[in-house]
């Protein structure tokens, strides 16, 4: 649940079947906090 | 940088270099991004924010990048796919504000310079459609 709950997505919602295993929501959150650490890096490069 | 763009003072070149940055972030996500959803969610409407961003620089005669970002990983599976649409519709829901906030601030300095912000004017559909892909 803490995992879901990083990148805001009901717990309910991930454990679908589009997400089913621990190590698939995992993978998810990874690229979506890397996706979003790539925007904060283009807007500090901008801003720099 | 982007916080600029919601200030009272923002002006044209916080537009344009805005509009620049996220150029080259989405010249180098998009595609991926889009091949992803190709495999795991070709129903999906997503549409494709690189020729609007890129209609908008015109419109402003700003520069395109020469250096895109690369994806932070290849999107390759559907929880890579998933994790990725998240972010970039997530990172749309402010888009609405924004487009009225410049509107207010610019005027007609950026009336036909909205396209990226504005996404058909349908946002929170997209949103909807990241939710309903994710259930």
């Amino acid at each position: 649940m803490a995992t879901s709950m990083v990148i805001g997505l009901p717990r309910k919602t991930l454990l679908r079947d589009k997400l089913p295993t621990l190590d698939a929501i995992e993978q998810a959150v990874a690229i979506a906090r890397q996706t979003f650490l790539l925007f904060i890096s283009v807007a500090e490069e901008t801003a720099a | 940088m982007f916080a600029c763009l919601l200030s009272k003072g923002v002006s044209r070149d916080d537009y344009v270099q805005a509009l620049a940055a996220l150029q080259r972030l989405y010249a180098g996500l998009e595609n991926a991004l889009m091949q992803g959803l190709q495999q795991h969610a070709p129903d999906y409407p997503y549409i494709p924010r690189l020729p609007l961003l890129h209609r908008d620089l015109a419109q402003l005669g700003g520069a395109f990048a020469l250096n895109p970002r690369l994806p932070p990983a290849a999107i390759t599976g559907m929880a890579n796919t998933l994790g990725t649409l998240y972010v970039i519709e997530g990172s749309m829901l402010g888009g609405t504000l924004l487009k009225c906030h410049l509107q207010s601030k610019l005027g007609d300095a950026v009336t036909d310079a909205l396209a990226f912000y504005g996404l058909n004017g349908n946002i929170y559909g997209h949103w909807t459609a990241t939710q309903n892909l994710a259930t």
